[in-house]
């Protein structure tokens, strides 16, 4: 069954047994072509939550950039160091795959 | 005493609220200030404006009024009758560039590189400390086209692959049935860059080599077109099966300039050197 997890959650979609989570069921971001490249830097390292706060207005988005850049961010935090060049998905990209 | 920018009052005054409403601005929206010092825009916005579907510009200059084109154009003699004069819905693409042009148009600056060639033979005569040299003769060598071909929509698909059929044409002589069989590759004329570099150059396609990238999108061609004006005119054209084109590809066509007898009967060095002969395809 569905959780009660919000829209803006990356297990939004992921089913629940009791009070556990079942398997991720991932929410991939499309590409687009109106992506925007970013080179992340000190102010943002290590901070997608900050990022998405910036750009979406809500830091429970930041789970986007892992999913949009799968080649290039592994680890959702970790791995969002400075210097490392992804694509910003944009806001329309996310109402329509995410439906918020 | 030094004299201090700030002496008077009233100006010290406006100075003060200005840097105070600076600082207040970046100090209430730390939010835009991060996305600016980022380059980065609410929302994930692109800085730049938005392009038009079609950013690929195949129709010829003078279109557009101006009388001279600078585009490089491979085209065959309108009187000809062949490959796209022949009509035919896969090269339609190549007779529509508006303003009566045709032939194959490279939508971006290709790489062009043209060698000219003076032959002499060396005399190597016995005692002698330098060599003597008797001029043999002196050839245009092949002409190699370097260029960058994309498709971002089914129109621009439809064009490169009608350019790579007419290259692939090109290198082929008239066999087995129909009009001209037993002729030779037909002449194909290279234009280009104004009046005195490449005016109607007479050439053979050598070579030529089309590149598919295995790290780029492919686009469907997907039927004919049609409903509305296409970017080349008014008539729609279309290819009835699907092709997939690569949305960045290149080719690489080898020319070599030829003239008739006739046509060399009539070369004068003098009047090549002041540029008089550039209508008659000389280079």
């Amino acid at each position: 069954m569905a959780t009660e997890y919000s829209k803006l959650s990356p297990y939004y979609t992921t089913n629940k047994f009791g009070q556990f989570l079942d398997v991720l069921n991932q929410r991939p971001i499309p590409k687009n072509a109106n992506d925007v490249k970013f080179t992340i830097n000190a102010i943002y390292q290590f901070r997608p939550d900050l990022l998405a706060n910036d750009l979406y207005g809500d830091p429970a988005l930041w789970w986007v950039f892992v999913m949009r850049n799968p080649n290039v961010i592994r680890d959702p935090i970790f791995d969002f160091k400075s210097g490392k060049i992804i694509f910003v998905p944009t806001s329309e990209t996310l109402t329509t795959a995410l439906g918020i | 005493m030094f004299d201090l920018p700030f002496t008077s009052a009233p100006n010290f005054g406006s100075t003060l609220k200005n840097l105070a409403g600076t600082a207040v601005t970046a100090l209430a929206n730390p939010v835009l200030s991060r996305l600016t010092s980022s380059g980065l825009l609410p929302g994930g916005m692109s800085r730049m404006p938005n392009m038009p579907g079609t950013s690929v510009r195949f129709i010829n200059n003078a279109e557009s009024g101006n009388s001279i084109d600078w585009k490089v154009r491979i085209s065959v003699s309108p009187s000809s009758g062949i490959f796209y004069m022949a009509g035919g819905e896969l090269l339609k693409p190549l007779t529509a560039l508006g303003n009566g042009f045709h032939g194959v148009i490279f939508p971006y600056t290709p790489q062009i590189s043209t060698s000219y060639v003076a032959n002499y033979q060396q005399m190597r005569y016995t005692h002698s400390n330098y060599t003597h040299y008797a001029y043999e003769n002196s050839e245009v060598q092949n002409l190699t086209i370097t260029a960058d071909f994309t498709a971002q929509n089914k129109q621009e698909a439809l064009y490169v692959l009608a350019c790579i059929y007419f290259f692939r044409a090109a290198t082929k002589m008239f066999f087995g049935s129909g009009d001209h069989v037993g002729n030779p590759p037909p002449l194909v004329f290279l234009d280009g860059y104004g009046e005195h570099y490449f005016k109607n150059i007479p050439c053979l396609v050598s070579n030529f080599t089309h590149t598919m990238p295995p790290d780029v999108d492919y686009i469907e061609t997907s039927g004919t077109e049609g409903g509305s004006p296409n970017v080349y005119g008014n008539e729609e054209y279309g290819v009835s099966s699907n092709t997939r084109i690569p949305t960045v590809s290149q080719m690489q066509i080898q020319l070599l300039p030829t003239y008739s007898k006739e046509n060399i009967a009539q070369f004068n060095l003098n009047d090549f050197s002041q540029g008089k002969l550039i209508d008659r395809g000389f280079i």
